[in-house]
């Protein structure tokens, strides 16, 4: 399989297929990427489309010193936040960190057992349910990683943030969506 | 060791440690109930977010993508389908005429007939003149299929295929409202 930076050269050189490649590849991720972020399929679709417009006509901008994956991520990123901006939501709330609390790192003494109770089928319904919940920043931290299956140092790439951070907040997000769970009992 | 810390926990499942440390980890495990448990609480976690079911797109959507990067040429099907409208609304206009104007088409055979070849002039004249009028009816249509089609290759760069035809739908209409004489229709009494 071509590589991505051979399909943006010759995309540039002016052979479409080369980009139809490139739409064929990311689309998926995209839309969950997306779709995650907004909880809404049809709307992921059109911001989706649009990203892959806004990258075709921003490509002579590309830098290869940069993995290809890692600028399509941080294009989507900045498209989500124009969107939210102009439904005016809360944009910035997905770059600002400072009101997520740091949670303990010691296991408490008494903990509960949230997930044992539930099928696996149930646990996967409920992710996506507090997925929701969760503040943008961490949400995106858990797609990149988990549904993305991007690797820590890819998403610190995207975030411009030392490997560690990006654990950390990973973690943190995991562990928001177990206490959500828990306190729904 | 210590007990497991929660960030540790996840890396160990994620298997993002080096030998050593997960080493240390499994022996600590071994003798430590409530890190065990912890462990466990957190492999169903995560086992759980590394399976959620992914969102498919629909099946042309690279193609419609494409097609707005792109915008279509003008293909051959699309021409077809420009021919086709033309020529449908074209005969469509025909009949309607015929119909509200109740007029036959014998009627309108024998007026052409009539004209064509017993206006005085014989046979021979009428052949020629017939092959003269396809000779320029020929140059007028190439002619203007030509500019015809360089105006709607120009069209579809700035409108879809869709956008496209139905403009051309919308012509037709008002050509073959002008061709029915609307106006007569409308105004009751008259005749026709
Ligand atoms: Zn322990």
């Amino acid at each position: 399989m071509t590589d991505d930076k051979t399909l943006v050269e010759k995309t540039l050189k002016g052979e479409k297929e080369a980009f139809e490649m490139i739409i064929r590849k990311y689309q998926r991720p995209l839309l969950n990427y997306i779709g995650r972020m907004i909880s809404d399929y049809q709307l992921a679709l059109d911001l989706t489309q649009e990203v892959f417009v806004k990258t075709y006509h921003s490509l002579h901008m590309y830098q290869p010193k940069y993995k290809f994956s890692t600028w399509l991520y941080k294009i989507s990123h900045n498209h989500i936040i124009d969107y939210w901006r102009k439904k005016k939501v809360d944009a910035f709330s997905i770059d600002q960190q400072n009101h997520i609390t740091r949670p303990s790192l010691q296991i408490p003494s008494v903990e509960p057992s949230v997930m044992k109770q539930f099928e696996i089928s149930e646990i996967r319904e409920k992710i996506e349910q507090v997925l929701k919940k969760l503040p943008p920043s961490l949400r995106e931290l858990f797609v990149w990683r988990h549904i993305n299956e991007l690797s820590y140092d890819e998403i610190a790439e995207i975030k411009g943030l030392p490997v560690g951070t990006i654990k950390n907040r990973v973690f943190q997000a995991k562990e928001m969506i177990r206490s959500i769970l828990g306190e729904a009992q | 060791m210590k007990c497991l810390r929660i960030d540790q926990i996840y890396l160990y499942l994620e298997k993002e440690l080096p030998p050593d440390e997960i080493r240390a980890i499994e022996a600590h495990l071994a003798s430590c109930v409530k890190c065990q448990k912890a462990v466990e609480e957190r492999r169903i976690l995560q086992h759980a977010a590394n399976n959620l079911p992914k969102w498919e797109p629909p099946p042309d959507f690279t193609e419609q993508i494409m097609s707005q990067i792109f915008p279509a040429n003008l293909s051959l099907k699309s021409i077809l389908i420009a021919i086709s409208t033309y020529i449908g609304f074209l005969s469509l206009s025909v009949v309607v005429y015929f119909i509200t104007t109740a007029q036959s088409f014998s009627f309108l055979h024998v007026r052409l007939l009539n004209k064509l070849i017993y206006s005085g002039q014989n046979f021979s004249i009428f052949v020629i003149k017939l092959l003269k009028l396809a000779q320029v009816s020929v140059q007028v249509i190439l002619h203007l299929s030509g500019y015809f089609l360089r105006v709607l290759s120009h069209l579809t760069t700035l409108l879809n295929t869709e956008t496209y035809i139905f403009f051309t739908i919308f012509t037709l209409i008002l050509f073959a409202l002008a061709f029915l004489g609307v106006g007569r229709i409308f105004f009751a009494g008259e005749k026709i």
